[in-house]
């Protein structure tokens, strides 16, 4: 190509990538104010639109002459094809984004998750983007992979443009984003993303050395290949990270957020007819993934943690199969569980010989959200108002403004939470009893009762929000 | 009928539940006075569909309206001459021998703004009540949810104790909303049959 034809050549395809930049973020241009966004998801809405603004004004200015020498064409290719490829990592967020307005996700309790992060130190300035994902799982994306890619094409369209700090991305899946207790498991999102950025796995890397080295007696490392070597202890790693990230969503949540994961992975299909654990039925539940703990260790470890915190005492009256199932789940032995790879009983015991660490350190990271007052505090009031609760939601009403021994009270968002979860399973043919179709066997109609209770549950949120209103 | 307000502080969560009124959140001291209490107005609105259809049926048809979300301290404008249905902010539940009205404060009215065309609020109700919001006036008015919108009063009613028995039922799938919801229509054949009516008539859309 002589000079003339590369100049042509990339006038084009700078227009085409102009167009694609264009495009991707049409839908970040935010004009009026519907629908509305949680302030952490307009931030990024924004920062992904400015980004575009600065993208599309950097091309517009190249290629400026109409002979293109060919280093000049090498540089411009190179630049084009950082911008495109940024723009196309981006365009994987930009729907997601949009689509998780505030009618499309669990306000209220993103707020309160934000505000109980926000009590731990070092994580004042903390806050959240929640987003739609469209596989059925909740995910938080690695600080550094969303910011690296913006901060690479920052770098060179807008040198000013920073990235929010502080701003975390998790997502929730499309089709959940009007429930509420589910979505309790955004708190171990959550987590996933304060472990990163508190750097929580430099505290724990020890403990998982010091765990594999007594696990692994010196000859049967020995034994090990040079790729089990190095993937052995990646694999701790993982699972440290997921058992930080459970223990860290029963600190922020309490028992609702060990209810939301039984629901969300189905646990509660391992209890048998008998209320025991199905060890058949409950067989892959038991196994170890190279990604994570098996699914009924986490539990077992979640209830533990709910005994140590005192909320056991106060949730085991309830006469749900699910606390039925935590009660089980306090049973389990380090002999239920395998791994099934080579070495897998020995990997196990190195992670269990971690688990410690990996508590004290959620402790640690949690003291001034967990200081004793604060814990004995909700756990007290759970005993307090959890009778009262069911009363309201069992009487359709909205348990904002409780009336107890005379007076007016606005509980504690987290009592309130825990105690219309309970309520949620447990008090539905209360309600149904109390309506026109009393058939208890109607799904469609339990299925009404259910969402109103999520959405009386929601509204109580929202009321306690507001300082002033609600009495006391 | 005797016009009264019951103070609040008469109901008991527990034991007299059924017997009780209920305005959650709690308002302001100052929104309360002898004989009414204001309301604010809520968070959620459902806008009607624009442009609008040809025609409404009152059938057991969905309206095609759209539900928005207005954060605190944002506000939802109201063209001239244009409709929005809303909700009040607080969730009230009423006992079997009171019956309710909500209306329009006085200084929101001189500005044109109805809020309700529906104003009754049975005995035993509860829910966020919803507000048939009109913008009378020749001007866009912005509505910031959380102003004191309207004012609600009460008056005693006599049920006969099977009328009560038949009130504590939870009628219906749309018990306690907290917010807006689209109107429910049963058949319009059903409704104009049972007293004998023919088959009504409705325009076929183009």
């Amino acid at each position: 190509m002589n000079g003339d034809e590369r100049s042509r050549a990339l006038l084009h395809d700078t227009a085409a990538c102009y167009r694609f930049v264009k495009s991707t973020s049409a839908a970040c241009k935010l004009s009026g104010g519907f629908p509305s966004y949680l302030g952490p998801t307009r931030k990024l809405l924004e920062h992904i639109q400015e980004l575009s603004v600065c993208t599309q004004t950097f091309l517009s200015n190249f290629p400026s002459t109409n002979q293109v020498e060919p280093a000049e064409y090498r540089r411009h290719r190179q630049l084009l094809h950082l911008i495109r490829e940024t723009w196309k990592s981006l365009h994987f967020y930009v729907q997601p984004a949009v689509d998780a307005d505030t009618l499309n996700v669990p306000t209220a309790l993103v707020k309160l998750l934000t505000e109980r992060v926000q009590l731990i130190g070092n994580c004042k300035s903390l806050e959240f983007a929640v987003i739609h994902t469209d596989k059925l799982n909740y995910f938080q994306f690695p600080p550094g992979d969303f910011e690296k890619n913006v901060i690479d094409l920052g770098e060179v369209v807008a040198p000013r443009l920073k990235f929010p700090p502080n701003l975390g991305l998790v997502a929730l899946p499309h089709s959940q984003a009007q429930h509420l207790f589910l979505n309790g498991l955004l708190a171990h999102e959550i987590g996933h993303f304060v472990f990163a950025r508190l750097n929580c796995l430099d505290r724990i890397k020890e403990a998982i050395s010091e765990g594999f080295r007594v696990a692994f007696a010196p000859t049967a490392i020995l034994g090990l290949s040079a790729t089990q070597l190095k993937q052995y202890p990646e694999v701790l790693q993982d699972w440290a990270e997921e058992l930080f990230c459970d223990l860290f969503g029963v600190y922020l949540l309490g028992p609702s957020f060990v209810l939301s994961s039984i629901e969300f992975f189905d646990l509660s299909g391992t209890l048998a007819a008998d209320g025991s654990i199905d060890e058949r039925a409950a067989k892959s539940h038991f196994k170890f993934e190279w990604d994570h703990p098996a699914r009924l260790f986490r539990l077992w470890r979640q209830s533990a943690q709910l005994e140590k915190l005192g909320w056991w005492d106060e949730i085991s009256k309830n006469k749900s199969h699910h606390i039925r199932l935590i009660d089980e789940c306090r049973k389990l032995r380090r002999e239920a569980f395998s791994f099934e790879v080579p070495c897998g009983s020995s990997i196990i015991d190195a992670f269990f010989k971690t688990i410690e660490s990996i508590e004290d350190e959620v402790a640690r990271l949690t003291t001034k959200l967990r200081n004793r007052k604060r814990q004995s505090r909700e756990v007290e009031e759970l005993a307090e108002l959890r009778d009262v609760i069911s009363t309201y939601l069992g009487h359709a009403v909205v348990p904002s403004t409780l009336y107890v021994r005379n007076e007016f009270k606005r509980p504690n968002a987290i009592v309130l939470l825990n105690a219309a979860h309970l309520f949620y399973l447990s008090g539905i043919e209360d309600l149904m009893t109390r309506s026109d179709m009393p058939d208890r066997t109607r799904i469609d109609r339990r299925d009404i009762w259910m969402e109103r209770v999520e959405n009386w549950t929601t509204k109580a949120l929202e009321d306690i929000a507001l300082p002033n209103l609600g009495g006391a | 009928m005797r016009r009264i307000f019951p103070d609040p502080r008469q109901h008991e969560a527990k034991q007299e539940f059924d017997g009780g009124v209920v305005i959650t959140p709690m308002p302001l001291e100052e929104d309360w006075s002898d004989d009414a209490v204001n309301l604010r107005l809520g968070n959620h609105f459902l806008l009607p569909q624009s442009p609008p259809p040809p025609f409404i049926a009152l059938d057991n048809i969905r309206l095609n309206q759209t539900r928005v979300h207005v954060p605190w301290g944002e506000y939802l404008v109201l063209p001239p001459h244009h409709t929005v249905l809303g909700s009040t902010l607080e969730f009230i539940k009423l006992p079997l021998d009171l019956s309710g009205q909500i209306l329009t404060r006085s200084s929101i009215a001189r500005t044109f703004i109805i809020i309700e065309t529906a104003p009754w609020i049975h005995p035993g109700f509860r829910g966020c009540l919803t507000l048939e919001i009109a913008n009378v006036s020749n001007t866009p008015v912005l509505l910031h949810p959380g102003i004191p919108i309207g004012q609600l009063l009460l008056l005693t009613v006599d049920l006969t104790e099977e009328e009560k028995k038949q009130r504590e039922i939870f009628k219906g799938s749309y018990i306690g909303p907290t917010f807006p919801e689209a109107p429910t229509f049963k058949p319009l054949r059903d409704q104009l049959q049972k007293f004998g009516a023919d088959r009504p008539k409705v325009p076929t859309l183009p």
